[in-house]
């Protein structure tokens, strides 16, 4: 009995976890992936495989980067893990780039592989790309190797406010929410690099349209998403002889938001957006800001054209078919059942929303 | 006899911790999903209905139990119902309790096939557990006991990291409150009852419970409540993270949310949830394999103890497991269970207290077990 109890506890010790082990050294991690529509309507991903530094064989200074055309997303994985050397795996992807091509088709198809299987990083981010996704990469790997360039570049915009903070897991609730769209950062290139150009809003899991990076940072406040700063820059003046003395730079320091939906009758969505914001003057040359009088003009003339630009945010928006705001989910929320009447993808283009922006200078740096 | 001795009794306070530890189980992952498949958004409202229904089939259990106040439910089975009846519903609650343990099995390594083991063969999960369960299980009362009150912390720390969820949430989802009316809610609460169940365990403890009549209500009542609060905080966290559609296609949202948070240190938190998740599940397994094997043993011998009979309970168990692990019967499964929950929990207790009172049967004089 004592040998049957040792014998089992040595087969305990040496046959573990046989099935399911991964061993790091045989994976090969993707770290970035573009997906673009290509020319017959297939889908061509771009891997750009994760550089394990430390192998002493691997000196070369450019990122590993694979293409493939296949039927479907995983399709492609499966035919680029024909090339790569070693087990593809995209569990520790960091960044998912989508061709605006693509994008336009639908993008559910090509994350459901990602939502499906447990090992997937769902925390990777997603951003769509100006024309091609496989160029933007190509080119940056020509130069350099793709470590963290294309992940850093949108946490700063997420810091600054210019993106929203989204990633895979994040951007399932709104696709599938007939009450609320989401929006992704929209990247473009420069040069060999790439740069945050704006948002692209969805409706559903097709993108819809584009807000410039200035109008996006409005969007992100109505949406009442303040990261850690935002600032603006502003032209308050027109005819000042010196250029620079028209304009004035604010920081945002903090939004208050009120969303307010109410339903008249059939049909008649009125949407109240009302913000008020504390702001700091980060940039003005012209000065005079501790004068109150100075101050209470300035005040206003932001707001007016706060204001202006919201609506203006909204327009698009609404041209779009992008409902941002979560409008229909307080219908759901609050009027269920005008909510049963409406068709919304038809009814959301005519609804009335109506924002205000309220602006106060609370700060004016360490300048008087 | 082990349970003559006064210092063999278990207090009410780990009376609390046996029933809770036999309530939550694998229910707690997927209970959100199945509820909200008809309750939706008001899935939460169904399972508070729940949790007070089940106090009050507790308070039943309570009474019946009070009247036999030495005895389990197998020692008076016989009395109330006659030797024949009595003996053959005897025989259906261990099959039950035996049916709801490879239930927990099945489902358990499912989960864990799905997660995280995927190329692992499904019996060596189950054989795992199995051994675990056995080895646990063959000690005597007090011993499993203080194990579910020492992996209590496992609750907490499962709170604890699906509370990390609330970053990102979206109250409107509640709204508006009773969306899906009462015909709903009501078929919600009839899905959330399996998970719930556990607290017949107060039919099979009640004697080897130290301490006043009243004491032991309240320690009932409380691990309900404790489960009741678990289980909505589950719900109502699974329901505000996910829209509505995509929460229908989560079998286990729990797990789903926590997937993509990141820390400095630890990525895939769902890995720690499940590993702890695990913990909870297993002494959900081995409540139920103690109700079984302590009938299968006196089903044979009466007022014998339960330890002789582990193997044969487990065996039993991991061989229904493994034989209908087949996710086709899987289905039927759960049906027949959550029909025979109500039969065995609620409805023979009712039967059994209300013959009792007319005629006047209760406890004889003599302390046994």
């Amino acid at each position: 009995m004592k040998i049957v109890k040792i014998i089992l506890s040595i087969c305990l010790l040496l046959l573990t976890g046989c099935w399911d082990q991964q061993m790091l050294k045989d994976d090969r991690l993707a770290y970035v992936i573009g997906y673009d529509l290509s020319s017959e309507g297939m889908i061509q991903s771009t891997t750009v495989l994760l550089k394990v530094s430390g192998l002493p064989a691997d000196k070369s200074e450019i990122s590993e980067v694979h293409t493939a055309t296949g039927f479907t997303s995983r399709h492609t994985r499966d035919i680029t893990d024909r090339e790569v050397p070693g087990k593809l795996s995209a569990s520790k992807l960091r960044m998912l780039l989508i061709g605006e091509d693509m994008a336009k088709q639908g993008v559910y198809p090509l994350l459901d592989v990602y939502y499906r299987d447990p090992k997937s990083a769902l925390n990777s981010k997603v951003a769509i790309v100006k024309r091609s996704a496989h160029d933007l990469i190509a080119t940056k790997t020509k130069s350099t190797q793709i470590n963290g360039e294309f992940n850093k570049l949108i946490k700063s915009g997420e810091k600054r406010t210019v993106v929203p903070t989204v990633n895979l897991e994040l951007i399932c609730t709104h696709m599938l929410d007939p009450g609320e769209d989401f929006a992704v950062p929209y990247l473009t290139q420069h040069d060999t690099n790439p740069v945050i150009e704006g948002i692209a809003m969805f409706n559903d899991d097709k993108m819809m349209g584009v807000l410039n990076s200035e109008d996006s940072l409005m969007y992100l406040l109505m949406k009442n998403k303040l990261a850690k700063t935002a600032s603006l820059t502003l032209e308050v003046d027109k005819n000042e002889a010196q250029k620079p003395y028209n304009y004035i730079a604010l920081d945002f320091q903090r939004v208050k938001r009120k969303l307010n939906v109410s339903v008249d009758g059939y049909k008649q969505i009125k949407v109240l957006l009302d913000l008020k914001v504390k702001v700091t003057a980060i940039e003005y040359p012209k000065d005079h800001l501790y004068l109150n009088r100075t101050l209470e003009k300035l005040d206003q003339k932001l707001s007016q054209d706060l204001t202006h630009k919201a609506e203006a945010v909204v327009r698009q928006m609404q041209d779009c078919n992008h409902d941002g705001l979560g409008i229909g989910r307080r219908i759901i929320a609050y009027y269920p059942n005008t909510w049963k009447k409406l068709n919304w993808e038809e009814d959301y283009r005519n609804i009335e929303i109506i924002p205000k922006v309220t602006v106060e200078i609370v700060n004016h740096g360490i300048v008087n | 006899m082990e349970m003559t001795k006064q210092n063999n009794l278990l207090t009410s306070g780990q009376l609390i911790f046996m029933i809770i530890q036999t309530q939550i189980g694998v229910g707690l992952l997927g209970l959100t999903n199945q509820v909200h498949e008809d309750a939706k958004g008001d899935s939460w409202i169904s399972v508070i209905v729940a949790g007070l229904l089940v106090q009050v089939f507790i308070s039943i259990m309570w009474m019946l139990s009070k009247r036999f106040e030495n005895q389990t439910i197998y020692d008076y089975l016989p009395k109330v119902l006659g030797r024949y009846i009595g003996t053959i519903i005897h025989f259906c609650y261990v099959v039950y309790f035996m049916l709801v343990a490879s239930f927990i099995v099945i489902q358990f390594s499912k989960t864990v096939q799905n997660w995280v083991l995927i190329d692992t063969p499904r019996w060596i999960v189950m054989g795992m557990m199995c051994c675990v369960c056995f080895y646990l299980v063959k000690e005597n009362l007090r011993t499993i006991a203080r194990f579910f009150v020492l992996v209590f912390f496992c609750n907490i720390a499962v709170i604890v990291i699906a509370a990390y969820a609330y970053i990102h949430v979206n109250f409107l989802y509640l709204l508006p409150v009773g969306q899906e009316g009462i015909w709903n809610i009501t078929k919600g609460v009839h899905r959330a009852m399996t998970s719930f169940a556990g607290y017949e365990m107060l039919l099979i403890c009640y004697p080897f419970v130290g301490g006043t009549n009243k004491q032991k209500f309240k320690a009932a009542s409380i691990a309900n409540l404790f489960t009741t609060i678990l289980y909505t905080f589950a719900v109502l966290t699974s329901i505000i993270v996910f829209s509505p559609p995509e929460l229908a296609l989560l079998p286990q949202p729990l797990l789903y949310m926590v997937k993509a948070l990141s820390f400095t240190v630890i990525e895939r938190p769902d890995l720690y949830f499940l590993s702890l998740w695990a913990v909870v599940a297993a002494t959900s397994f081995m409540g139920y394999t103690y109700m079984a094997s302590r009938g299968l043993a006196n089903l044979f011998q009466a007022h014998s103890s339960h330890q002789r009979a582990v193997p044969y309970a487990v065996g039993i168990t991991f061989t229904l497991a493994v034989i209908f692990q087949n996710p086709r019967y899987l289905y039927l499964y759960q049906w027949i269970l959550s029909a025979s929950d109500y039969i065995f929990v609620i409805g023979v207790p009712i039967i059994l207290l209300l013959i009792s009172v007319m005629l006047h049967k209760s406890q004889v004089k003599e302390r046994i077990g």
